[in-house]
């Protein structure tokens, strides 16, 4: 009797069925999709982990070589026959070339494919070193440098969607702890790993330690790394107009904030000139990308708050980082003319602390609430610099161990985090978009 | 669709990081400059040969040069005295600008309550 269903007695039934049912199940859903989740994102295969690793040994080196030539600027000099006021260039035009590609390489990561720009830019920053070592005048080695930049710039940012690809949680934190502490480590040791190169066989092989690594991440990257395709028809509406206003805005920007304060600012002709383009380009810029259908970067991606913030607190960061990164050597050669190597062996201290502090900071990351653990390694920064500001004219190793120590852990702190927070925003503008 | 995305902001996300490194280093490059001249201007003012201290110093210092070094041991002692108030100079000028740094540090504290809490369970950009 198939009528009976629809009577009130069983339609009461049902409901009320449903009614039971439907709390269970709504409490029971999160866990039931979270282990899904869980296993639907399985642990990182071997593959994977080699891939990332390899790229982050990628930015390593080239993270590495905006400093390595510091120390070494006067033998270089020597070697090319160049005027110290030209030779600052062999870090300029790396600076600049570096400071071009980063934003333009998540387009060009879509229309190569992250794995053929990535193994482009290995090799040809592998190519760039070994040109760079043989080089006999200052043009050559100007222009090797640019090129080195270039293809370095590619490889930083490429390394992050590769890892919000493969990785999940837990194994995201550790990743990213890893990539903060080899970020740090890679700009902290760059002079002093360069200052003993050059110290011990001579300024070539600063270039030339980077071709067999080099060579060898190009290689591992091309067989571990295919998280997508490329997508060639972005070419028919690429943006070169937008490129070459970024390329005017953020060179000449570079430029005038590399040389600006040596030159006393606008006093000096060329910086003067290098704002005047800087600022005209921006301008252009700006209105380029906010209304071509294409652009060459998307810029509403600081729409979303919390990447604004994010890139806010990456920014004060940097501020510190490389301020200290900057400062402390040149305090320890100036006030104490401590050798390249002394140096080293009184920053590494920050080094090894973040080092040592790199798993806890990994596992307090699925711990804690990401701000709050912003907050503290900023705060910490902020009282390290409050103890380094003592400083006397004795102030050395055992003066500047505690607050770098303290520096160190917070910059795994802090640099870990605000990566993170950002990256996790991205990932929830993505998941919003999702839907569309 | 959100691979892209992700492309773009991790190329904006380094820039920023960069360009906060350059800022800084300008920055930082400027107030060391200004700073320099200050703290030398002030420490100076104090170093004239109407205070005796300043006339000892010199005076023993010359005469420890004397016959030392050829040439003119005055001249070395002056010589000496400038670059100790010049290392003076730099040790006051390199705390200001730690000091300054770690006030950047405690400004961006304030901003802090504007992020948003992020969400706990991981969410999963790319699929």
């Amino acid at each position: 009797m198939t009528w009976t269903l629809d009577s009130p007695l069983r339609r009461a039934r049902i409901a009320r069925r449903a009614q039971v049912a439907a709390p269970t199940r709504a409490t029971a859903a999160p866990q039931v999709t979270a282990v899904a989740a869980e296993k639907k994102a399985p642990a990182p295969s071997l593959r994977d982990w080699i891939g990332v690793l390899a790229m982050v040994v990628g930015l390593f080196m080239a993270i590495m070589d905006v400093q390595i030539v510091t120390s070494s600027l006067t033998q270089i000099q020597g070697g090319l026959s160049a005027s110290p006021d030209e030779i600052a260039w062999v870090q300029t035009s790396y600076l600049i070339a570096d400071v071009v590609m980063v934003p333009l390489s998540g387009m060009l990561s879509r229309l190569l494919s992250t794995r053929v720009l990535f193994v482009a830019a290995a090799l040809g920053f592998t190519a760039s070193s070994a040109l760079c070592a043989t080089a006999t005048s200052l043009g050559q080695m100007i222009l090797f440098r640019a090129m080195q930049g270039f293809s370095g710039g590619a490889m930083t940012p490429t390394v992050f969607p590769v890892v919000y690809t493969k990785f999940r949680q837990p194994h995201l934190a550790t990743i990213m702890v890893v990539i903060s502490v080899i970020l740090n480590l890679s700009s902290t040791l760059g002079p002093t790993i360069g200052g003993y190169l050059t110290d011990t066989f001579s300024w070539h092989w600063l270039f030339l330690v980077n071709i067999v690594p080099g060579i060898g991440v190009a290689i591992a990257v091309w067989l571990a790394i295919d998280i997508d395709k490329p997508e060639l028809s972005l070419l028919r509406h690429f943006d070169l107009c937008g490129l070459i206003l970024m390329a005017l805005f953020l060179g000449c920007l570079q430029y005038a904030l590399e040389e600006g304060p040596r030159w006393d600012w606008l006093a000096d002709g060329s910086v003067r000139a290098a704002v005047i383009v800087s600022s005209i380009a921006s301008a252009f810029f700006f209105w380029r990308v906010l209304t071509y259908h294409q652009p060459i970067v998307d810029l509403r991606a600081f729409t979303n708050r919390n990447f604004a913030l994010g890139s806010f607190y990456t920014f004060v960061v940097g501020t510190g980082m490389y301020g200290t990164t900057y400062l402390i050597p040149l305090f320890l050669a100036q006030v104490r003319g401590f050798s390249s190597l002394q140096i080293g062996e009184t920053v590494v201290v920050a080094g090894l602390a973040q080092m040592a502090m790199s798993p806890f900071s990994a596992h307090l990351a699925r711990k804690m609430d990401l701000r709050l653990m912003l907050s503290c390694g900023i705060g910490l920064f902020a009282v390290s610099m409050y103890l380094t500001a003592g400083l006397t004219n004795q102030a050395g190793f055992v003066e500047l161990f505690v607050p770098q120590v303290g520096r160190g852990i917070d910059d795994v702190l802090s640099a870990g985090q605000s990566d993170r927070a950002e990256q996790r925003a991205t990932g929830q503008a993505e998941k919003r978009r999702r839907p569309l | 669709m959100p691979q892209d995305k992700l492309k773009n902001a991790a190329g904006l996300y380094n820039l920023t990081r960069d360009l906060g490194g350059a800022i800084a280093l300008a920055t930082i490059g400027t107030v060391m400059n200004t700073r320099l001249h200050f703290h030398w201007n002030r420490l100076i003012e104090d170093i004239n040969l109407a205070r005796p201290e300043v006339q000892h110093f010199l005076d023993m210092r010359t005469n420890h040069f004397d016959g030392l070094i050829p040439g003119d041991a005055g001249r070395a002692a002056l010589k000496l005295l400038a670059n100790l108030v010049q290392r003076e100079a730099l040790v006051l000028t390199y705390n200001d600008v730690i000091m300054l740094i770690g006030g950047v540090f405690i400004a961006a504290l304030f901003v802090m309550p504007l992020v948003r809490r992020p969400r706990t369970t991981p969410v999963s950009p790319g699929h």
